[in-house]
Order: structure tokens, then C-alpha cells, then sequence
């Protein structure tokens, strides 16, 4: 036989393995339902581990998968009376004494935020975040330049008036025009602008997304506070951008604008260590230090990158064990429901198989045929399920604010799957299909 | 054809064929040693009684059927004791079946349902839809090739049963009842074409009826009794 005659073989099988969805369209949809349900939470599932584990692959990358952060806790005023004469806060002086301790470390960078009114230029909003940093924090949070220069060492030292700010609030502020060398100004002082940071990727481009429309929000209710609310959510400022930031040399935030002190100096201090694996060890370091520095009292939190990994997984894989049940008890049920509508198939087409066989059909010819109409009706349940877990995951996506990425392999996985479902529970039904007897078959029994 | 009456090759013989049922505990003796020869070209009608055995031994002429004891030689081969595989090769190759219910599936077209026989026997996609279309031509279905056989009236489904039993070029015809459902017209015309098949592809039928008139057509009548063969039919005494 010539292979082109076989596939014609085969083809004519095929097609008539779908006999079903034509002679009883309706109860074979139906009976599909579990099928079609397991695979899409298989599908579901993989989509949405897969853009959740991308997220977090890019917002590490994006803090830098060498530093720790170290982040200043919010204190109550109950808490500020108790704590007061042991603790002044995250300051310089913790950022000294982790250059003097710790061994191994690349560079400590730090950062105070502030948040303040912009007079003369023409935003969206009236207020904006600005952040007096250190040298090394470009580094320690992966900030990139657009275009211009970056704060250096000179402007720190001097108290220089430059500034450099985030990419939308560039777009924003002066659209259009090029924003190197415009002057803001900032309560009563004049800052050049030097540079623009550019944006992070395909991530920033989603957190944008949401940043907006809580912006949106916000705005209806006078408050520009979503950035903030934002961190509370994640639970993590480090992970933010800088898009709507104004960026100034440490030393000329306090010189110029003189913001009031607060119970802490800075609000963030970023220690960038060697390689990733190093991150862990610098945790419970720092964690030591600081702890004895600031009088044993948590009002701090350090965070490295790669800890934060784990809790993502953490979560995500009691989500996948969710799913995971979902999808099996679908699929089992799914499965018993296609050996069910193979059977009553087979009862009903019993003088079908007597005839088959009357005409040269052989048990396996028979069998063959059974198994193949099952997983055919599993093959359409596959490829129902793929689309709705694929729906799904973008609508979990799209309402339920997380990423979700295409992965090819669970679609692979999930055909896979339902063809499973139409061998293992079709394989009875069609065994007892080949085994009925001819002559009694032919009789209509 | 060539063949003389004392030279004719001996297409169906049997010798001894018993066959037995187990019925709970006792077991009941269907065939109690039946012995039958039928020659390529022949016209038999099998007839009896219900109950006499006709159908057991209609069954395993057929090949759907084993004997309990005794030979089966089908065109000089003893298929008594195949494996159930080459059983259904044989029945698929050697013997065409028509049935008093015509059973052709509803799902496919006329032509279609003629060329399942042939896609068991493997033959190539091609070469199946001309020789369907050859045999509908032959039985006077052209015009129908491409119809439901719940299109069809009961006459033209008997003719599609008979191409289809046609399609892998048996020797020999089984028929049970194939008149039995259809009117008197349609029925005329269904034992015409069974008398022509005889005639020109030399085809050897072997039809079980109640109809003593179709009896009384066939070129020899055996009659079924208690599970023997009462009369063979032969003229002059037969042979043995």
C-alpha cells in the first residue's frame, strides 16, 4: 500500500469518527461539557501561571536581581512614643554602617520620597513624587536613561539643580518638545532637567495600564494617592516605576527644598550584591544589623528579589492546585461522560456492528472505530476547551488585573489530555462494541 | 461457462456439522450432523420450519458462526477451526450477504455504504468509489449514488444491499429473507437480478426463505428439519 492511499484510508476513518456530532449533535455537545471544562482550566491555569511567572521574571529584573531593599515601615504615632528613644528611623546612618559591615557588597544606594506641588508646568496633576537619591540607586533599581544624562557624582556633591524625571511625566509635561534642558520648578526652586528615564519594558507598559485608571479614579476624588495605594497592594514600593517621578540629587532635595523631617530620613535603601544567590545571605545580614542599629524594632522591612519570587510561586501554586482539581474532576467526569455516550452510542447502533463485521470487519476494525469516534468527540472538546480556557484566562486577566501569557505547550498539553480522555474511557466501550456477537448483533439485540 | 455439471468445483461443502447451545445447564443440539454440498453456479433455497435450524446453519455457511463438531470446507478451505481475524477476512473476501432488513447505515450515502466492504479488504480510496459506482450502476441505481438510504424505497435499498454484497467479487451469495420485507413488485424484480447475477458472474446463491414459490424457482430446494437436512434436493439421490 502506498502511503497516499493509506492517508486516504485514514481520512475516510476520521471523518466518519465525527458521525457523531451530526447524528446527535446535542447530546454529544453536552456530554463534551466536562471535557471541554477540564481542558480549559488546564489551559486557563497554564496561561495565567505562565504571564504570572513572566511578571515576576521582569519586575525582578527590572529591581535588580542582586540588590536587597530595605524599605522604611510606616510607624503609628502609638507606636512612634514607644519606640522613639531607641530608633530614629531608616537614615544615612544605616546606609554608613551597612558600607562599613557588610563584606561583599557592590555599592548602597538610598532614596527619600517627597511628594510635592509643581507650579509651572503643565500636568495632568498638580502633584508630583519626587525622590532625592543617591547615586547608586540608578544602578540598584536598573534605571535606564532615555535620553540625556544621569545624576553624577558632581551633582550630588555640589547640590546641583538638575533633575532627571520618568518618561510619561516627560511626555506629559512637554509634549512634543524635547524636555532636556526645560526648568521646572518645585516649591521655590528651579531644577534642569537632564535626563529621562526610560520605560521597563512590556510590564511598565501594563502597570501604566492600571497605574491610569487609578489615576482616573483618583483624580474624581481630588486625591493623587494611587501610587501609594498601589504599594500597599503589592506590598512592595521597590517594584515601582519611576514614570511619573522627579529624580534629584539627594543633597539638593535637602538643600532646596527642605522638607519637613519625618520620623524617617529615607525611604529606601538598596544594597547591590554580587550575584543573585548572595541576595539571601545580604537578607539576614542586613536583618542583623539593622535590627541592632534601630533598637530591635521592625520599622523596616527588607526585601530581596528572589524571596519575593518564591512567595509568587507560593501563590501560584495553590492557585494551580486549585485549578488542577478543577480540571481533574472535570476530566474524570468528563470521561465517564463520553464512556457513557458510547455506550448508549454502541446499544444503538448494535445491527451497525453486526453488519460490519457480517461485511469482513474484524474485532479490532470495530474497536478501532469506537475508540476513534471517542477520541474525536474528545479532540472537539479539546478544541472548545482550549478556546474557553484561553477566553478565560484573558478575562481573568483582563478584570482580575493579572498578566497572562499564550503558552503554546498548554495547548499541546490539553490536546493531549482529552485525547487521553477519549483513549482511557473510550477504550471499554469500544472493547464491548468488538466483542458483541455477530449473529446476534444482526438479530438487533 | 466451461464448467460441465460432473466437473463443478464444489464451493460449499460440509460434513458431520453439528452445533450445539448451552442453555443453563443443559446444552440443546441445533445441527445434528448436517452434511451439504453446493457447486459453483448453483441456486439453493434453504427452507424449514422456524426453529428447524435453518439460521444456525445459515450462520455458519456464513462464516458469523462456528461449528461445534464436523468439517466446513468453504472453496476447498477449512475454515471450521479460524481464529475469529481470518474468519472475518474470509466472510469479508468469499461471501456476500443480503438481509431481509437490508441493514445499510443511515449515515452514509448509497455509494458509501457499497464501499464498506472494501475498505476492510484495504482496497484504495479510488478504486473503491469506481467499483461502487460500477456495481450501482449495474444493479440500475446511477441516478442514486449519492442518496440517504432512508431516500431510498424499500426495493432500491435491497438493490444497494445486493451491490454492496457484490464489492469484493465473492463466489457466493447468502441471502436470508431478502424479499421478505418488500411488495410484490419490488420482490419480482429483486429475483430477477439474483437470476441474472447467476448468470453472468457465475455467483453460487444460497438463499433461506419461507417462500415455497421462490422454492419452487430455485434450482434445488433443501429442506431443513430437526436440525438434518431432510431433503437435499438433488435428483438423483445426491451426493453423500
Amino acid at each position: 500500500m502506498s502511503s497516499s492511499l493509506f492517508s486516504g484510508q485514514t481520512l475516510t476513518l476520521l471523518r466518519r469518527s465525527f458521525v457523531q456530532f451530526y447524528s446527535n449533535p446535542l447530546r454529544t455537545l453536552l456530554t463534551l461539557l466536562g471535557v471541554v471544562f477540564g481542558v480549559g482550566a488546564v489551559v486557563a491555569m497554564m496561561s495565567i501561571g505562565e504571564g504570572a511567572q513572566r511578571q515576576i521574571l521582569e519586575r525582578i529584573e527590572a529591581m535588580g536581581a542582586t540588590s536587597v531593599h530595605i524599605e522604611s515601615r510606616p510607624v503609628t504615632d502609638a507606636e512612634l512614643t514607644s519606640i522613639i528613644n531607641d530608633t530614629v528611623g531608616l537614615s544615612r546612618d544605616d546606609v554608613r554602617a551597612i558600607e562599613h559591615t557588610l563584606p561583599n557588597i557592590k555599592s548602597v544606594g538610598y532614596r527619600v520620597k517627597h511628594t510635592l506641588g509643581v507650579t509651572d508646568i503643565s500636568m495632568p496633576a498638580h502633584e508630583v513624587q519626587v525622590y532625592g537619591v543617591s547615586e547608586s540607586i540608578f544602578k540598584a533599581h536598573a534605571l535606564k536613561l532615555k535620553e540625556g544624562d544621569t545624576l553624577h557624582h558632581l551633582h550630588h556633591r555640589q547640590g546641583q539643580r538638575v533633575a532627571v524625571i520618568g518618561s510619561r511625566l516627560a511626555q506629559n509635561a512637554f509634549p512634543g518638545q524635547n524636555p532636556l534642558g526645560k526648568v521646572i520648578r518645585l516649591d521655590y526652586s528651579y531644577f534642569t532637567i537632564i535626563g529621562v528615564l526610560e520605560d521597563r519594558g512590556m510590564n511598565a507598559v501594563k502597570d501604566e495600564a492600571t497605574d491610569e485608571t487609578k489615576n482616573k479614579k483618583n483624580k474624581k476624588s481630588k486625591s493623587l494617592s494611587g501610587n501609594e495605594e498601589e504599594e500597599q497592594d503589592s506590598g512592595s514600593s521597590i517594584t515601582k516605576d519611576y514614570q511619573d517621578a522627579i529624580l534629584l540629587p539627594f543633597s539638593t532635595l535637602e538643600a532646596e527644598l527642605a522638607p519637613a523631617r519625618t520620623y524617617h530620613e529615607l525611604d529606601m535603601i538598596s544594597v547591590e550584591v554580587n550575584t543573585t544567590a548572595e541576595t539571601l545571605e545580604a537578607k539576614n545580614q542586613l536583618m542583623l544589623l539593622l535590627s541592632k542599629l534601630h533598637g530591635e524594632h521592625q520599622d523596616f522591612e527588607i526585601i530581596a528579589p528572589e524571596e519575593l519570587l518564591r512567595q509568587r510561586q507560593e501563590t501560584q501554586s495553590v492557585f494551580n492546585a486549585v485549578l488542577i482539581a478543577i480540571a481533574a474532576i472535570s476530566l474524570l467526569v468528563g470521561g465517564i461522560g463520553v464512556m457513557n455516550i458510547m455506550l448508549a452510542n454502541i446499544m444503538e447502533r448494535v445491527s451497525e456492528i453486526g453488519l460490519r463485521r457480517a461485511i469482513g470487519a474484524k474485532k479490532s476494525d470495530i474497536r478501532n472505530q469506537f475508540l476513534l469516534e471517542s477520541i474525536s468527540i474528545c479532540f472537539v472538546g479539546g478544541v472548545l476547551g482550549v478556546l474557553l480556557g484561553l477566553l478565560a484566562s484573558f478575562l481573568v486577566s483582563y478584570f482580575g488585573d493579572l498578566p497572562m501569557a499564550f503558552a503554546w505547550e498548554s495547548t499541546a498539553l490539553a490536546f493531549g489530555i482529552s485525547l487521553l480522555v477519549g483513549v482511557t474511557f473510550g477504550l471499554m466501550p469500544a472493547v464491548r462494541a468488538a466483542n458483541i456477537d455477530p449473529i446476534d448483533a444482526l438479530r438487533g439485540e | 461457462m466451461s464448467h460441465t455439471n460432473t466437473e463443478r468445483e464444489c464451493v460449499i461443502s460440509m460434513r458431520d456439522i453439528t452445533r450445539s447451545f448451552q442453555a443453563g445447564e443443559v446444552s440443546v443440539q441445533v445441527l445434528k450432523g448436517v452434511n451439504l454440498d453446493v457447486f459453483a453456479g448453483e441456486y439453493v433455497a434453504i427452507m424449514g420450519r422456524s426453529g428447524a435450524g435453518k439460521s444456525t446453519l445459515m450462520n455458519i455457511l456464513g462464516c458469523l458462526d462456528r461449528p461445534t463438531s464436523g468439517t466446513y470446507l468453504l472453496e476447498g478451505h477449512d475454515i471450521s477451526k479460524l481464529k475469529d481475524d481470518r474468519l472475518s477476512t474470509v466472510r469479508g473476501k468469499a461471501i456476500g450477504f443480503v438481509f431481509q432488513s437490508f441493514h445499510l447505515l443511515k449515515d452514509l450515502n448509497v455509494r458509501e455504504n457499497v464501499e464498506l466492504p472494501m475498505e476492510y479488504q484495504g482496497v484504495n480510496p479510488v478504486e473503491r468509489k469506481e467499483r461502487a459506482e460500477e456495481l450501482l450502476i449495474r444493479v440500475g441505481l446511477e441516478h442514486r449514488l449519492m442518496h440517504r438510504p432512508k431516500k431510498l424505497s424499500g426495493g432500491e435499498r435491497q438493490r444497494v444491499a445486493i451491490a454492496r454484497a457484490l464489492a469484493n467479487r465473492p463466489r457466493i451469495l447468502l441471502a436470508d429473507e431478502p424479499t421478505g420485507n418488500l411488495d410484490s413488485s419490488a420482490r419480482q424484480s429483486i429475483l430477477d437480478l439474483f437470476d441474472e447475477l447467476i448468470e453472468e458472474e457465475n455467483l453460487t446463491l444460497v438463499m433461506v426463505t419461507h417462500d415455497e414459490l421462490i422454492g419452487e424457482l430455485a434450482q434445488r430446494k433443501i429442506i431443513v428439519s430437526d436440525g438434518r437436512i431432510l431433503d437435499n434436493g438433488r435428483k438423483k439421490g445426491g451426493t453423500p
